[in-house]
């Protein structure tokens, strides 16, 4: 009896349910187990260099030189065997557990023994049925090496091991998404976000309703943000009740962000919590509270999803804005030129906005049809030519007209280019009732765009509106209380001025001095708000300021719709300067 | 039925994307596929994200001859709800939008991984048995023919003896010349 040693990978197969297949139907079942062994067992086993060592009844155990070609005819034979099992009732289906080890073993007689073989037996005996388990050893040869994911399922301790043993669980199932088995799918190319079912902390099942529904909101709302990739409700719900580890479900759905909360009753009220995480890194971006009364839980419901929608949006991009500066900067794409230059052009200062026009032009050049950037290119123009910091205004304005009918008829649904280029055509003079018309589709799509709500304050100042602009305008500062990009709260300071409300009007266009210290027309309000009021060394004093970013004190007032609300601005600023009103 | 309440649906909200893409599912049951893309483009330029939109949109453009842009919307559609227990339908609508392109590798191909993933899915058998005969693999296409004759006997009157109204002449006819091939006996 000769007996050697060597290092093999060593895989164990059995039946799950043998016993019971065979008190059912023996006959049948033997006949098919054969069939099986011969048409695909044997077959896979020699195709992966295997050699089988024993049968014994209900399994059987063959030894391989490599875990790779081990792993490769587990996983071809586990992938094969549900299509065997169809139309077969589930009682009556052959359904193979399997266990690989690698170790040392002993061959004696063409057998196999030692702790390599009885590790592999017990790891076959922590499969699920179609599963596949391996030891620590075999992952770390074969990761990366095969079209395989591995679960780890921790340290496990093995009847009659001495050693705990960790454990990985094969995943062979077909990612439907990639139509490729144990792939995760890829990042999409737009911001990802998957809502995952708000976790009841109420004690109260009735809640799971109420959370559920609200969820579901939340996704609705979210849905409606084109420049947003948001996964569907039933993949997202697939993890209620679970508790779920964010990196693995960013990393299954393929998103780079995950919402999640809770909800907790007490009494008549309900208290929402709700946390924007980023799924790759674990960070937190934003997290917030909502209390509301369950009087109305339609009303709620709509009231916090339209909430979270509000302020997931802007701090969504200013992420993504973080990410597209630290990306490297060799072939940046649209996307990512269009990225970096939103910041520069919400600071609405001279050289930014340059800047940024031509982070966008060269967008263009990549994607002429890129709508958000010609949107935004557009809205450069308007600020280039209205501010007066450039020789060539009426080429600017020119362009910014362009600009905006281009974007719109290149994305003509897309909320974002909607409300840019009606910003545009409204402040450049163009028809208001189309720009009007264009912002209210915008918020009809999407009703938690809080920059949306902002540029329909706007626009209906200038169309003689302030009533309305400051609804809209609180509509904006409900949704998005903090972050204020490129807009601040001028068009707020400015209905109040149209309102003759010159102290409400100051209080708020002084501090708007601060938020856009570059930007002429906040200076121009607020001179003329202070000459209304008969503050003229005030409003020198805003003039004088006003003349070290600007040489043009006295703009063209076209943009205001209405004679009166024209020469209301125009009168307060020649009092401002010193002329006759 | 299904039509009125669907119009009715969307009268109530005309901007509601999911009740565009309901109504889109039913219109797209009379073969209607026109009106399927434009509920359903409706539907998205209001909720882009919306997975079911993607998925109808790609049915019908699939079934009206336009295969590769309706692969990719039904790709959309699992992308965006990968988990969804409908998944196997639309992945065995991509399927047969390939066997209907006559791309029978990758029909063969997403047939069997909506089968490894869904055994039980009686259409991807169909699609296999005839795809597979269709490249000339005889053995393993009546071997899936048995199968899925043995899951959904009834299929074959509701889809292949009668031809369902959303499946086009010319494509009826191929799917049952395959379908013979792999054994069919009408």
């Amino acid at each position: 009896m000769s007996q050697t040693r060597r290092l093999a990978a060593i895989l164990a197969a059995d039946v799950a349910g043998y016993s019971r297949l065979i008190g059912a139907d023996e006959g049948g079942t033997l006949e098919r187990l054969k069939a099986l062994r011969r048409e695909l067992l044997d077959p896979k086993i020699a195709e992966h260099r295997g050699r089988l060592v024993k049968t014994t009844g209900d399994g059987l155990l063959v030894e391989f030189g490599s875990v790779v070609d081990a792993l490769r005819c587990a996983a071809d034979v586990q992938r094969e065997m549900p299509g065997r099992n169809a139309g077969v009732p589930p009682d009556n289906r052959i359904e193979l557990r399997v266990g690989i080890n690698m170790g040392d073993i002993v061959v004696e007689d063409g057998d196999i023994f030692g702790d390599g073989v009885n590790v592999a037996a017990r790891l076959e005996g922590l499969a699920e049925p179609g599963g596949i388990c391996v030891a620590a050893r075999v992952q770390e040869d074969a990761a990366g090496r095969l079209d395989l994911a591995f679960e780890d399922i921790g340290e496990q301790q093995l009847k009659n091991i001495a050693r705990s043993v960790r454990v990985y669980r094969v995943v062979t199932e077909a990612r439907p998404e990639t139509l490729r088995p144990g792939t995760n799918p890829p990042l999409p190319d737009k911001p990802s976000i998957a809502v995952l079912p708000f976790a009841n902390m109420s004690g109260d099942p009735e809640q799971e309703y109420f959370a559920d529904g609200m969820v579901e909101e939340i996704i609705t709302a979210l849905s409606r943000i084109r420049w947003l990739f948001v996964i569907a409700r039933n993949s997202s719900f697939t993890y209620k009740g679970q508790a779920v580890d964010v990196k693995q479900v960013g990393r299954e759905l393929g998103v780079r962000y995950v919402l999640e909360g809770s909800v907790r009753k007490a009494g008549g009220r309900v208290r929402i919590t709700a946390q924007l995480i980023e799924a790759t890194t674990g960070a937190h971006l934003w997290a917030d509270r909502f209390d509301g009364s369950l009087e109305d839980i339609f009303e709620l419901q709509d009231q916090v999803a339209i909430s979270v929608a509000g302020i997931i949006e802007p701090t969504l991009l200013a992420a993504e804005i973080r990410r597209a500066a630290e990306r490297p900067t060799n072939d940046p794409t649209a996307y990512d030129l269009y990225l970096r230059a939103v910041p520069l052009w919400a600071s609405q200062e001279k050289e930014r906005t340059i800047r940024a026009l031509d982070l966008l032009e060269r967008a263009v050049e990549r994607d002429p049809n890129y709508g958000p950037a010609l949107g935004l290119a557009a809205l450069c123009h308007q600020l280039l030519a209205t501010s007066n910091w450039t020789d060539n205004s009426e080429t600017h304005r020119r362009e910014g007209v362009d600009m905006a009918r281009r974007a719109l008829r290149c994305s003509p649904d897309d909320p974002d280019v909607l409300a840019n280029a009606a910003m545009v055509l409204g402040y450049l003079g163009e028809d208001i009732d189309v720009a009007i018309g264009s912002i209210d589709r915008a918020l009809a799509l999407n009703p938690s765009f809080a920059r949306g709500w902002v540029w329909s304050a706007r626009l209906r100042n200038y169309a003689g509106e302030p009533d309305l602009a400051i609804e809209h305008f609180k509509t904006s500062l409900r949704l998005s209380p903090r972050d204020r990009m490129g807009t601040f709260s001028l068009p707020l300071g400015f209905a109040y001025f149209l309102k003759r409300q010159f102290e409400d009007a100051a209080a708020i266009l002084l501090p708007a001095l601060d938020q856009a210290p570059g930007l002429p027309i906040a200076y121009q309000l607020l001179a003329s708000c202070y000459a209304h009021m008969g503050k003229l060394d005030e409003a020198q004093a805003v003039i004088e300021r006003l003349g070290a970013i600007t040489s043009l004190v006295i703009p063209d007032a076209g943009f205001l719709r209405k004679p009166e609300h024209r020469e209301l601005f125009l009168s307060g600023l020649r009092l401002a300067v010193g002329e006759d009103a | 039925m299904a039509a009125p309440l669907a119009r009715r649906a969307v009268a109530l909200d005309g901007s509601d994307a999911e009740a565009r893409a309901c109504l889109a599912v039913v219109l797209m049951t009379r073969g209607d596929f026109n009106a399927v893309q434009i509920e359903a483009d409706r539907a998205l330029a209001v909720s882009p994200n919306l997975a079911h939109a993607h998925g109808v949109r790609g049915v019908g453009l699939m079934l009206a001859g336009e295969r590769e842009e309706g692969i990719r919307s039904l790709m959309n559609c699992v992308r965006l709800d990968p988990l969804d227990p409908l998944v196997s339908l639309r992945l065995s609508q991509v399927a047969l939008g390939h066997y209907f392109s006559r791309n029978y590798e990758p029909a063969v191909e997403a047939a069997k991984r909506v089968i490894q993933s869904y055994p039980d899915f009686p259409t991807s058998y169909r699609t296999l048995a005839a795809a597979l005969a269709q490249l000339g693999r005889l053995e393993e296409a009546k071997d899936a023919m048995a199968k899925a004759l043995a899951l959904a006997p009834r299929s074959f009157d509701m889809y292949v003896r009668d031809r369902p109204p959303w499946i086009r002449g010319e494509d009826h006819a191929h799917m049952l010349e395959g379908l013979r091939k792999a054994g069919w006996k009408e």
